[in-house]
């Protein structure tokens, strides 16, 4: 399976669009949360054709609720789909989580019980999602504070069977699994050691809040040094992988978050000295 | 062991009802951190998420209720509204009806007109997209066919009748000015997107009203301005209605003129 290494992209957020349109930054991508176009018009979808002209873009939603024991939700199936023709992304992910039940949305990533009841569930779901979009979806593993006592596997035993079983992508975020580590109290390179490589199509990288015998993940900080050092290993681990940073809180401007992801791009070259991007087809 | 539906069942729970005790018991005690504490993280970010929400979307009526009110408006509302959609950006929808009928704000009419206002704005500012008819294309139409016009307005037009001066005060705060203190009277206005994607109002006298809502039902030109005669004078039937006219399509809420 190819990689499709797509380079550094950033998130694509309200308060940079017009510097995007103005400055053309030298970025390889934009990683775009669905759900925020997901209107029937106005800045957000203008400023989106517009600057899918000039980058690729990848689709990045949050309310697939591929965990949930509702049934999947149909209408939002319907405008992801509709937005996939629209941008014609690279490639569409959400989390391996869930977000909803009895049609209440927490409009959070909750973590699941890593059971096989969970497993056969999910994989049955991506499966279906999987038919209806006419793609194979990536999957992000989240950052949680509680682990269930109904648990079995490991996160990354979870993350990957279902991945195997429903034949789809991963999208690793490396500062979710450095959260993770410290609210568990497991080692981040048993997790990366426990991911197939070929699945992995996507890195994530964030800042949270330490709050000394927590982690939150609160994506409104710069990358800490010990997610940069994870970052490295996950690189040396996995190869070149597409790599972008998330901010949603604390927006600093553009040229902060271009500046981070020189740095990225940096730590990249130095594992990886070739690297060139490639479309996906 | 827990169906995965009971357990979500219970996380929702205590999310929403703040009822901890059902899930804390599937929660593994690891570390320093106590189950209870645990889930009370997830707590707190879900009225955090909501509250920013209201916060967002409510900027004025944030600043005309004062700290103290809006959080208690955010707490109550969350408590009292699960939201049901999959975009954080319908969650408010039911805050102007909340506010009407929950006291102390219903209390004060103009706190549920300031909230129905900024959802009118947030409408507007992402209603589908639609083409804007000018002059042009009015004065091109043979004047023998005036008759037969009808016009079809923009997507992200809204109409907005209040019982007190909320829109006024709404403004004054905007501009960060001491508002107006508040006043019952009888205003109309209409809100829209213009071509540059801004959302703009402007208020509408009652007869300018009258021809909005005669046009939205399809009347035509002829129709609109034989109610218009029984209304005003019918000398200034035809000066009036054109110069309202021209007016909205310089606004650009006219998308189009049919006939
Ligand atoms: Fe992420």
């Amino acid at each position: 399976m190819k990689n499709h290494f797509l380079g550094f992209g950033l998130g694509l957020r309200t308060d940079h669009y017009q510097t995007i349109l103005d400055q053309s930054p030298d970025v390889d991508w934009f990683e775009i949360i669905s759900e925020n176009f997901m209107v029937g018009g106005g800045k957000p979808l203008y400023y989106l054709d517009a600057i899918k002209e000039r980058y690729p873009i990848v689709m990045h939603g949050v309310s697939l609720s591929i965990g949930s024991s509702d049934p999947l939700n149909q209408t939002y199936l319907k405008q992801l789909k509709t937005l996939i023709n629209r941008v014609q992304p690279q490639w569409v992910s959400d989390h391996l989580c869930w977000t909803t039940h009895a049609h209440i949305n927490s409009h959070d990533l909750l973590p699941l019980p890593y059971t096989d009841e969970t497993i056969d569930h999910v994989v049955n779901r991506i499966k279906a999602v999987q038919d209806f979009l006419g793609r194979q979806i990536l999957i992000e593993n989240l950052s949680s504070y509680l682990t269930y006592k109904d648990s079995v596997y490991d996160e990354w035993t979870f993350l990957n069977t279902i991945a195997e079983q429903a034949d789809c992508l991963v999208l690793l975020d490396i500062n979710n699994i450095y959260v993770s580590a410290r609210n568990h109290g497991f080692d981040p390179m048993d997790y990366l050691k426990g991911i197939n490589k070929n699945r992995v199509r996507q890195f994530h990288l964030a800042g949270h809040t330490d709050n000394g015998d927590h982690v939150i993940d609160t994506h409104d900080h710069a990358i800490c040094a010990a997610v940069w050092a994870l970052y490295a290993q996950a690189l040396q681990h996995f190869g070149a992988v597409s790599t972008m940073i998330e901010r949603d809180d604390n927006i600093p401007e553009f040229a902060e978050l271009h500046n981070e992801l020189q740095q990225a791009k940096h730590i990249a070259q130095q594992i990886i000295p070739q690297l060139k991007p490639e479309l996906a087809s | 062991m827990h169906s995965l539906a009971l357990l979500q069942q219970h996380f929702i729970q205590a999310l929403q009802s703040g009822d901890v005790t059902a899930i804390t018991d599937t929660i593994v005690e690891q570390g320093d951190l106590t189950p209870d504490f645990r889930i009370n993280l997830y707590r707190t970010a879900y009225f955090l998420r909501f509250k920013e929400t209201l916060e967002t979307d409510h900027e004025i009526l944030g600043y005309f209720l004062g700290d103290t009110l809006f959080d208690q408006m955010a707490e109550d509302y969350v408590r009292a509204q699960p939201s049901k959609h999959t975009s954080l950006r319908y969650y408010g929808d039911a805050l102007p009806e909340f506010l009407q009928t929950t006291p102390p704000f219903n209390q004060h009419p103009i706190i549920a007109e300031l909230a129905t206002f900024e959802r009118l704005l947030l409408s507007a500012f992402d209603a589908p997209n639609a083409e804007t008819a000018n002059l042009e294309h009015l004065t091109q139409t043979p004047i023998s066919l005036w008759p037969n016009l009808k016009f079809r307005f923009h997507p992200s037009v809204q109409q907005l009748s209040s019982q007190w001066n909320a829109v006024e005060v709404w403004q004054a705060i905007k501009q960060k000015q001491t508002p107006p203190i508040a006043t019952e009277t009888r205003q109309h206005w209409i809100i829209w997107r213009n071509q540059q994607r801004l959302t703009e109002f402007s208020s509408l006298n009652t007869l300018q009203l009258n021809m909005f809502y005669r046009f939205l039902a399809g009347a035509n030109y002829a129709e609109v301005c034989e109610q218009l005669a029984e209304e005003i004078d019918a000398d200034n039937v035809s000066e009036m209605s054109i110069q309202c006219i021209i007016d909205w399509l310089n606004k650009g809420i006219i998308s189009k003129i049919v006939y």
